[in-house]
């Protein structure tokens, strides 16, 4: 029986199917020439796909192995197909005798191949895919099916500790840029048969693997329903990083403020999970987004759990207000020199007033300036190689500044509070919150230069007013502090000690509220 | 009448209760004790917490007639009781009031925002500026500002008590004493004078049709009204302690000269008065905001609107131009006794008249 006619238009792969109209799925025959033709329609033309023709265990039985060149683990595909299919088989022909047609695929299945993951498909989009991720495709002649062969395996980056999210105390792998990979590094932390992970692809060029991951029992379906539905709704070519697709799904894109965690740390992610959030993995990108997220989780770092609650409690509060600080103190330093010099005590005031004397600029413009070259410097050494980066910082923060207090272009006071600030916004553990709270102070400073300590007031007002109505899928983003939820307060400002923290954040709606169940502690 | 119970914005108890508290501080906090001390003098902290029960029975009574309109507001119920040109006449008056009384405090707050923060600065300015960020936030609707109140609370309530708390090295109780010394008559009179500091309460016939549970109603209100007679009273108290009651008689801004008076511990900031303003800029801020969404809400109501926020960038230049309208310091005042009128004569409406009428109604009814 033959196959429908293959189709002579471009590749449905690539353009996007009629919406509504149903189109014929090209299938197999079971004529393998024509199968191999119907297939190099879609993988032919590229030097690193392998089509390798044999015949099965020296009999007059062709069959062929499709794979992409360096996407398999070649031992793989020498020592668990090829060979026991060309070789071992026609050793144990006699004996086994099940090589009647119609049952070819079967018995190589059941005793020759030795490729743990398998599985059998007819559809040629399906076969496609497979061989482009890495799989293997294994056809022979007179079936309709090929064998899809999980031989996947790729040079990849071992597992590191993460760069962007170094920890003094705690594990120290990172995800890596292999999907596999970082699902079985979430695994390994968590052995609960209701841990799930559910794949899709996503791009419609790239088809890129991406992965669901939650707790059954813990997360509210709600939202994985919710983060789902989002997720389907991208129509997109290519995603690289969960970064675009975060863009894509958040609630408020026109936001300066991050709507979705992202963490290197598979006991970050971990932890997230199991306070009922939903982990996104993309392949390609070792970081992986969590949602819903709130403001309060981009002010805590894993470590706060793994040293002492006092002690992570006060970093944490060091954190919050460090946050503030990075936002706010170039204002009130702009807004209490130009307007309401009074406010300082008289000794301040005199020792401001004097390493002012004599700077071209106001202190609006001055601060402007100063944190412009600062945000220059900081762009500039961000992308450069480490040795010259140093350089940077050596020649901008000591050089420049030096000579910039030198030549009395700004005052010394300015370069205190800017470099006040800049390490203020270093202590910020989420990177992308940081950025918020740096773009911020822009704004802000130029509020102050106006309307002095009531711009800075108008400021406050209106970046609450937006945080306000800021929601992360469903929940409010300023929770727990607001509204309030007295019961997640434990793990807010401050961390209780892990003896009290006996139940999951209600503002997460979980499923399963209880977390630990306080037993009288044994021995002395 | 579009029914309000379509709202889909819902409020806790704690919600009002800090809604209510912030409608009626916001404004009226910064020069409560000019209101009472002319009247009452040191005894004015007695008045403060007499008035204060008055307006709690009014705004029980007010509590019960909404529980028969649940999920409506004022300008729903209103034709309801009184028909449909008497209730409409009332609901207008309502918001007018509503819209008055705010241009007011946003004068008042703008003057003091001149006189202690931007001597330079047009009041224009400010205004507009104030305006504008309001209008930010009543677009938002009533969520936005129900949360707002909770951020806003412990950064003012904290405050407060540490200023109370600084306040305690410099105070001389002793001035408080005798009580009632004139007799009971300006004790009287001071209590009259002294509902003044307790506009805005009645933002409850709005944004009572938003609770979750709206038989908490009442006890929210009480709530909201129990924390500002509180502070009003630890206030007024300190302000006669510290500075006794003829010194407080003759001060236009009296908290925040208050505040100056204080022995600020000079760590990283001198000068209390300006932090003062600029924590209560917040409270002020909300207050104005509430009155401005009620205003907003009442009118989208009033024209059978879908939506209100097409007309928050309408409302804005009313209140922009009442606000200006006082040219003076005596003008404003005449306009606070004449808003204060008003405020006494609506409180007796929703208070008294119309749950009387509502009793009739409903006999009425009953027989039919």
């Amino acid at each position: 029986m033959r196959g429908p006619k293959p189709p002579k238009k471009p590749l449905p792969l690539v353009q996007a199917p009629p919406r509504g109209r149903e189109e014929a799925v090209p299938r197999l025959g079971t004529r393998l020439s024509h199968n191999l033709e119907l297939l190099g329609r879609y993988l032919g033309g590229s030097d690193d796909v392998v089509f390798r023709r044999f015949e099965v265990a020296g009999q007059p039985l062709p069959g062929a192995a499709i794979y992409v060149d360096g996407l398999v683990r070649r031992d793989a595909v020498d020592e668990e197909i090829l060979k026991p299919v060309m070789l071992e088989l026609a050793m144990a022909r006699e004996r086994n005798g099940c090589l009647a047609a119609g049952e070819v695929l079967a018995c190589l299945e059941r005793r020759a191949i030795t490729v743990g993951e398998l599985r059998r498909t007819s559809e040629v989009e399906e076969i496609v895919v497979a061989v482009l991720s890495g799989d293997a495709a294994f056809l022979v002649e007179g079936t309709a099916w090929a064998l899809i062969l999980n031989t996947r395996g790729w040079p990849s980056r071992a597992v590191e500790e993460p760069i962007t999210e170094s920890l003094v105390r705690g594990p120290r792998d990172g995800f890596t840029e292999t999907l596999r990979t970082n699902t079985a590094l979430l695994r390994r932390h968590l052995r609960d048969p209701h841990f799930k992970i559910k794949q899709f692809r996503v791009g419609r060029r790239s088809q890129t693997d991406c992965a669901l991951a939650y707790v059954e029992g813990i997360v509210r379906p709600e939202v994985v329903e919710e983060v789902r539905k989002r997720l389907e709704t991208i129509d997109i070519d290519h995603v690289t990083e969960t970064g675009e697709l975060e863009q894509l799904i958040e609630d408020s894109p026109f936001s300066l403020f991050p709507q979705v965690q992202y963490s290197e740390r598979p006991d970050k992610v971990v932890a997230g999970i199991l306070q009922g959030r939903v982990a996104i993995l993309v392949d390609g990108t070792p970081f992986v987004i969590m949602a819903p997220s709130v403001f309060g989780h981009f002010f805590t770092s894993p470590e706060d759990y793994y040293e002492r609650w006092l002690i992570g409690s006060l970093l944490r509060f060091l954190r919050i207000a460090g946050s503030y600080v990075a936002t706010f103190l170039p204002a009130i330093y702009v807004a209490l020199t130009s307007y309401h010099p009074g406010l300082w005590p008289t000794p301040l005031a005199m020792a401001i007033a004097a390493t002012r004397q004599g700077i071209p600029f106001p202190a609006v413009v001055e601060a402007l300036i100063m944190e412009m070259a600062f945000e220059l410097l900081r762009e500039a050494g961000a992308r450069l190689p480490r040795p010259i980066g140093e350089t940077i910082g050596i020649v901008g923060g000591i050089i420049i500044g030096d000579a910039a207090v030198r030549s009395r272009l700004v005052s010394p006071i300015m370069v205190v509070i800017v470099a006040l600030t800049a390490i203020a916004s270093f202590a910020i553990p989420a990177y992308n919150l940081a950025i918020s709270f740096r773009i911020l102070r822009f704004p802000l400073t130029v509020a102050a230069g106006v309307l002095g300590l009531y711009g800075v007031v108008l400021g406050f007002i209106i970046i609450n007013v937006h945080m306000v109505c800021l929601k992360s899928f469903g929940v409010v983003y300023l929770s727990p502090f607001v509204p309030y939820r007295r019961n997640d307060w434990k793990d807010a400002f401050f961390r209780a000690p892990i003896r009290a923290l006996t139940g999951r954040p209600v503002m997460l709606r979980p499923l399963d509220r209880r977390r630990q169940l306080n037993r009288k502690r044994g021995g002395w | 009448m579009r029914d309000p119970r379509e709202f889909a914005d819902r409020i806790s108890d704690l919600q009002l209760s800090l809604l209510t508290a912030f409608a009626v501080a916001g404004g009226n906090y910064l020069v409560m004790p000019r209101l009472v001390v002319h009247t009452a003098g040191r005894d004015g902290w007695l008045t403060l917490l007499l008035a204060g029960l008055f307006i709690a029975l009014a705004a029980g009574s007010i509590a019960r007639l909404q529980l028969k309109f649940p999920g409506r507001t004022a300008v729903a119920y209103n034709e309801a009781l009184l028909g449909a040109f008497f209730g409409k006449v009332l609901s207008l008056w309502l918001l007018l009031h509503f819209l008055v009384a705010a241009s007011a405090q946003l004068r008042l707050v703008t003057d003091s925002i001149k006189f202690f923060l931007l001597p330079q600065t047009p009041p224009e300015v400010t205004m507009g500026t104030m305006l504008f960020v309001a209008a930010y936030a009543v677009r938002h609707g009533i969520n936005a500002l129900a949360r707002l109140a909770q951020v806003f609370f412990p950064i003012v309530f904290v405050f407060l008590v540490l200023i109370f708390l600084l306040f305690q090295t410099s105070v001389d109780y002793h001035n408080l004493l005798p009580i009632a010394a004139q007799g009971w008559g300006p004790l009287a009179l001071g209590t009259l004078a002294a509902l003044g500091a307790y506009q805005g309460y009645g933002q409850m016939v709005f944004t009572m049709a938003f609770l979750h549970r709206p038989d908490q109603g009442a006890g929210a209100v009480w709530r909201g009204l129990a924390l500002v007679a509180a502070v009003y009273t630890v206030t007024y108290i300190i302000a006669i302690a510290v500075l006794g009651p003829q010194h407080l008689a003759g001060l236009l801004y009296p908290i925040l000269d208050l505040t100056r008076a204080l022995d600020f511990p000079a760590l990283l900031f001198e000068r209390a008065e300006i932090l003062m303003i600029v924590v209560w800029l917040l409270a002020a801020y909300l207050g104005l905001a509430i009155a401005f969404y009620l205003v907003a809400l009442g009118s989208m109501q009033l024209l059978h609107l879908e939506k209100h926020d097409p007309l928050v960038y309408l409302l804005l230049p009313a209140f922009f131009c009442i606000a200006r309208v006082p040219a003076n310091l005596t003008e404003l005042e005449q306009l606070g006794r004449w808003v204060l009128l008003s405020f006494v004569l609506l409180s007796l409406t929703y208070a008294v008249l119309l749950p009387v009428v509502a009793f009739f109604l409903r006999g009425r009814r009953s027989r039919a």
